[in-house]
């Protein structure tokens, strides 16, 4: 999966970007890996067939609930979470939001850096991830998380791909070695 | 020692998309919205009993396939006539108006049929 291009978002300084994948060139909706991202936890038919598909893996961390509150509950969750980036964003404080991916890494930022954003309720389970370059960040996608490894399920595997994705690009363009020392 | 960073700008286009519009557009109609997210699952759900697909509710509601589509996505602020409509086809009711006398009736009923307080056989502490 090859990141076609960088869409900067609207309103953010340009400090906050989304990567445009294979495919999603053609879809009015989904036109970048965050336009997508909020459409389907928007979109109670989506999110409805994600949890019939994974229910059992919520009812494992979370306990029971029934479909149409899983449904109600991250739908609810996930505007609060893009509600959260846009106050980020435009305060300039998207750095609090954003967490390395690696949580061994908490105290270390550094270029190309994998990371992931989350609700700041304590049973959180969307995630928003993107890759770090100074103070700017791309959305490199999200997933509704509710297993403890990204590689226990496909569609979390594909994000850390993703991630994988946005950083070859970012250094395919140049911007690996850019920060230019001047001996003065 | 200075440092020239280049920026993601350099090699991104503009998202001609008003994101944080929509943000707060969600925000401020979260109440309806969510109430139609509501019959959106329950007209989900009843396709699945009937075994029926959007086309074939389309075909029954007689509207276009994107029209059903639009019911689905949790973002159509329903006409009392189109939720009859949809009622009468799938053979569910999606919304219920309370009525506010039945209620009472049934507040009143309760009071006076409250059940008995449960005895506690001797000896054990309940406390």
């Amino acid at each position: 999966m090859d990141v076609v291009c960088i869409f900067e978002l609207r309103g953010t300084n340009g400090k906050l970007f989304a990567a445009q994948f294979e495919g999603e060139e053609e879809n009015s909706i989904s036109q970048n890996a965050f336009s997508k991202l909020r459409s389907e936890w928007s979109d109670p038919d989506w999110l409805r067939s994600f949890f019939i598909k994974f229910k059992k893996d919520y009812y494992r961390f979370y306990g029971s609930k029934s479909l149409r509150n899983l449904v109600q509950e991250s739908m609810e969750q996930a505007d609060l979470l893009f509600g959260e980036l846009m106050t980020g964003a435009i305060s300039g404080s998207l750095d609090l939001l954003f967490k390395p991916l690696d949580n061994s890494e908490f105290d270390h930022h550094y270029d190309f850096q994998k990371l992931k954003a989350k609700g700041k309720e304590r049973k959180s389970y969307l995630r928003i991830y993107a890759v770090r370059f100074g103070d700017e960040f791309v959305i490199s996608g999200g997933a509704i998380k509710l297993t403890e490894y990204m590689d226990d399920r496909a569609h979390t595997k594909l994000e850390r791909h993703k991630l994988e994705a946005v950083v070859s690009f970012l250094k395919r363009n140049d911007m690996e070695g850019k920060i230019v020392y001047l001996d003065i | 020692m200075t440092d020239n960073k280049k920026s993601i700008k350099s090699i991104s286009i503009q998202s001609p998309e008003n994101w944080m519009e929509k943000v707060v557009w969600r925000n401020s109609n979260k109440d309806w919205l969510y109430k139609s997210s509501d019959i959106a699952f329950s007209i989900l759900e009843a396709l699945d009993e009937l075994g029926w697909n959007k086309a074939r509710l389309a075909k029954e509601m007689g509207v276009s396939p994107q029209q059903v589509s639009k019911y689905v996505r949790g973002e159509e602020n329903f006409k009392l006539e189109t939720i009859c409509k949809l009622e009468k086809v799938l053979g569910v009711a999606l919304i219920q108006v309370v009525n506010a006398e039945e209620v009472e009736v049934k507040t009143a009923e309760s009071l006076v049929h409250e059940p008995p307080a449960p005895k506690y056989k001797k000896g054990k502490d309940h406390s």
